[in-house]
């Protein structure tokens, strides 16, 4: 499991990747697809993942769709067109930082002692 | 594979807002969500009461609250500004207008300026301000109409209330608008969208029965200060005034006619007098009448003030329109002066009239720019009525010394 501060900034990027592999899904199967895939460690909490999808739905870049299950009603997500490119960009984005965090943390003494 | 019954649900449902979850889609969310952990609990061997409490239980102690709050947050942080703003123009205009009633009750100077700034920030800053956040808070058609309607209606009534206050023009008119808005289109809205989102509980019901009473209440408070009888009374006197001066003009044409000319001609004289006061009287009290009313024509108006007073608005009539160089109340005291010269140079008796009355001071003090327009009328014309009355006398002393 990750501290919350090191999810916070991927949340949105994780759930529109998340979207972005698949037609639609609901809330409670993007926290256990998330879990399955990371093996349990990354764990989205429902108190951050639905303001993020709604917060993502107000800026146009999610849809809902609403339909029957179980006797209840159950809220699919799926990317808009804005939310499919967003979601390109988002990725790479955080496979740049990736790369540049990298860096700084393979900085040895060496590494600093040279750019001096 | 486990299926919640429609009871389980709806308990569910009950629990996820009772710990203060408003926005139904949030709440379709959440409760969905619940099921799940629920069915894969109950799944693995569970019951279904002891997987409700450790769902519900894992959120933490006000961890489904805080989700809403988060959510309310993440949707109106760029708004953030605009709200700001709002808080401070609507702190600004409510405290100019305490202090500008506080001020009004002391009659300390300042208070038309404090309630005209408080007015104008409540009603062109703060309200449209409230507008613009509540269409980015709650968007969609429906809600969106309801809120220009409220906003604009609210508007209207505040507006109309500080005209009221100021004694301009247009203030029942605005009132008038506003409150139509409020109460046909914006209560109607506001209640079919709260029966649409299936929101019509305790907490939206008693702002709808507060607003309605209050409001109809302060409208009754507005138009019906005194009660039938009284006001009934009231203008009772007033006819009675014109009666009698009707009466004694009449006396007096009668008496005057019957004077064979004498030498002197002094009554001739202060009959002129006694008609002039009349004349100016009578166009006094349609002048004062005319300021609260130029939507009614001429004729009509002078109509209504003899037969159908109480149809008239007893606000406070603009006091300029009987100042006037030529036939104005000044003249008006002028020839009454004259007349009560004549009077008691004729019979030796001091008249007593009430012209030194307050009222009728400040009606010729131009500091003064308003009164309420029943007491002017009956001051005037009951100084008419004491002059007729007083012309009566006088012809019928002319006539017996005469013959």
């Amino acid at each position: 499991m990750y501290s919350k501060e090191l999810l916070k900034g991927t949340l949105k990027t994780i759930i529109l990747k998340m979207l972005s592999e698949s037609d639609s899904m609901y809330g409670y199967q993007i926290t256990q697809k998330v879990k399955e895939i990371t093996e349990g460690k990354i764990n989205l909490t429902e108190g951050a993942l639905y303001p993020a999808l709604h917060k993502l739905e107000a800026d146009g870049l999610l849809t809902t769709e609403k339909k029957t299950v179980g006797n209840r009603v159950r809220k699919y997500y799926s990317l808009t067109q804005t939310g499919n490119g967003r979601a390109k960009e988002k990725v790479e984005e955080l496979k740049e930082f990736m790369e540049t965090l990298k860096t700084i943390i393979n900085l040895t003494p060496q590494n600093l002692a040279w750019s001096n | 594979m486990v299926e919640l019954t429609e009871q389980n649900i709806s308990e569910i449902e009950v629990l996820v807002e009772a710990r203060g979850v408003e926005m139904k889609e949030l709440s379709y969310d959440l409760v969905d969500h619940v099921c799940c952990m629920i069915e894969e609990k109950m799944e693995s061997g569970k019951t279904y009461t002891s997987a409700l409490e450790e769902s519900i239980a894992s959120f933490g102690k006000k961890g489904i609250r805080q989700i809403q709050e988060e959510t309310t947050f993440l949707l109106t942080k760029n708004i953030l500004a605009m709200r700001k703003t709002m808080h401070i123009t609507g702190i600004t205009s409510a405290t100019l207008l305490l202090l500008g009633s506080i001020f009004k009750v002391q009659h300390w100077p300042g208070a038309g300026l404090m309630y005209v700034l408080g007015g104008v920030s409540l009603c062109l800053l703060f309200m449209p301000l409230f507008l613009a956040v509540r269409i980015k808070e709650k968007p969609g058609k429906l809600s969106t109409i309801s809120n220009i309607a409220g906003i604009l209606g609210g508007i209207a009534v505040c507006l109309g209330v500080l005209f009221k206050i100021m004694h301009w023009p247009w203030a029942n008119i605005l009132m008038n608008v506003g409150g139509i808005l409020l109460i046909f289109f914006f209560l109607p809205l506001y209640i079919y969208s709260s029966i649409k989102t299936k929101q019509l509980k305790t907490s939206t019901l008693v702002p709808i029965i507060v607003a309605v009473a209050g409001f109809s209440l302060l409208f009754s408070l507005v138009k019906l200060r005194n009660s039938q009888n009284v006001t009934d009374a009231i203008i009772n006197i007033q006819y009675t005034i014109y009666d009698d001066t009707e009466s004694a003009l009449k006396t007096n044409n009668n008496i005057l006619t019957s004077i064979t000319t004498d030498s002197t001609n002094t009554h001739q004289k202060a009959s002129e007098i006694a008609k002039e006061i009349n004349t100016i009287a009578n166009n006094l009290i349609f002048l004062m009448a005319q300021s609260l009313h130029q939507e009614i024509p001429k004729e009509e108006l002078e109509k209504t003030i003899r037969l159908n007073y109480h149809s008239l608005s007893n606000d406070m009539g603009d006091l300029t329109f009987i100042r006037k160089d030529k036939g104005g109340i000044s003249e008006l005291v002028t020839l009454i002066n004259k007349y009560e010269s004549i009077y008691k140079s004729t019979t030796g008796i001091s008249a007593n009239l009430m012209l030194n009355n307050k009222n009728i001071e400040s009606y010729i003090n131009p500091k003064n720019t308003h009164f309420p327009l029943g007491i002017v009328t009956h001051d005037i014309s009951l100084l008419n009525l004491q002059i007729q009355r007083l012309h009566t006398g006088l012809l019928q002393y002319h006539k017996g010394k005469v013959s």
